[in-house]
């Protein structure tokens, strides 16, 4: 059996495309792990490894900047309809 | 004020005073199964959510044959008791405990505080996947008690009296978003199933990913209306983060009729004609 721990657990708040989430690292054996949480709901939106922290937590941030920036795009096409059907139903008010 | 059944959780000292126990057998089941690669509880069986906990034809829940013969191939007997952990604050654990109550197996676990307690406490991982000789588990049930259909969910809305709570981020109740970042399963409309109010999954979890207090829990699902003596639905989007709430609602608080709606808002949120709420909800 290969026993290890996670060791030198580091965990800090920032803000990725405007969401806050909780990046955490911490090493097991050599290899560095990192997540990214979104803090509310509190789910993992990404992980990254790597020989160092910078590296696992570079390749975290990356994968959750490029979820996150998808998660605002439908939202934005959302609005767009809400706001096109909005439009439709002044344009029928106007014709009644 | 305890726990209306405590014996259902365990510390994360008691599973490792327990990594040898004969008669305990720990189970890994996250969202993201490549957690259990990188390291996991040593003896620990690692399940796939995805593909060892769902039908892989129709969408549903394992078969009776299909979760006996998981259980059998996992080394866990009719008298195994099993604990139960994983990753963001246990979601899937929950959802593996779920169904093992529809199957009838009772000697079950969840660890307090999930992966995260263990990995932050410095607790010992291990990277080998253990082999454990078969059983012959058999299953009963189901117990059709713990499990909403749409048919149900749809009559609740209808009548009234049930408390329907969604457990999903507010972005995803009020329609702002169609899924949390980075998940897949998304649905054709955003909002919530109208009437259900919005309790967020995370809010019953501390920091450290243990559960809250029961007064604390008993204040935020009495404010939701979700009060002893009210039948409950719980749902999420594809009903794993809702098992967490069925969970809790059941073995910590001690309601008595709580239903997990595992259809959820990718059933909901896709069928054609379904009122949809969206907005926050009416407190």
């Amino acid at each position: 059996m290969s026993t290890l721990r996670a060791e030198e657990l580091q965990s800090r708040e920032d803000k990725i495309e405007g969401w806050p989430v909780r990046i955490t690292s911490y090493r097991v054996g050599n290899q560095y792990r990192s997540t990214v949480d979104n803090i509310d709901p509190g789910a993992t939106v990404a992980r990254g490894a790597g020989p160092s922290r910078e590296a696992a937590e570079l390749e975290a941030i990356s994968t959750a900047r490029e979820r996150l920036a998808k998660v605002k795009r439908l939202e934005a096409s959302l609005s767009a309809v809400h706001e096109s059907m909005a439009a439709m139903q002044d344009l029928f008010k106007k014709g009644n | 004020m305890p726990y209306a059944q405590p014996e259902v959780l365990v510390e994360t000292d008691w599973v490792e005073q327990h990594l040898t126990d004969p008669k305990v057998r720990i189970v890994e089941v996250d969202a993201e199964p490549s957690e259990y690669e990188e390291g996991h509880i040593p003896g620990a069986v690692g399940w796939n959510w995805a593909t060892q906990l769902s039908d892989q034809r129709v969408r549903d829940l394992l078969s009776k044959e299909a979760f006996e013969m998981l259980m059998s191939h996992s080394g866990i007997a009719n008298d195994t008791m099993v604990v139960l952990y994983g990753d963001n604050n246990n979601w899937f654990a929950a959802w593996a405990f779920w169904q093992m109550v529809i199957w009838g197996h009772d000697n079950v676990r969840l660890m307090n505080g999930g992966r995260k307690k263990w990995i932050s406490e410095g607790r010992p991982l291990d990277t080998d996947r253990p082999g454990y000789p078969a059983t012959r588990f058999t299953a009963a049930g189901p117990d059709r008690t713990q499990r909403a259909m749409l048919s149900e969910v749809m009559a609740a809305v209808h009548r009234g009296g049930t408390s329907l709570i969604d457990v999903r981020s507010p972005p995803e109740f009020t329609g702002e978003i169609y899924a949390p970042p980075g998940l897949p399963e998304t649905c054709q409309r955003a909002g919530h199933i109208p009437g259900a109010r919005n309790v967020p999954w995370g809010k019953v979890c501390n920091e450290d990913g243990t559960f809250r207090s029961r007064e604390e829990l008993e204040a935020l699902y009495n404010e939701a209306g979700a009060t002893h003596g009210k039948p409950i639905i719980a749902y999420c989007r594809i009903g794993e983060r809702s098992s967490h709430t069925w969970f809790v609602l059941k073995y910590l608080l001690g309601r008595h009729d709580v239903k997990n709606y595992d259809g959820s808002w990718t059933e909901w949120g896709n069928l054609v004609g379904a009122p949809v709420a969206v907005g926050s909800d009416q407190r």
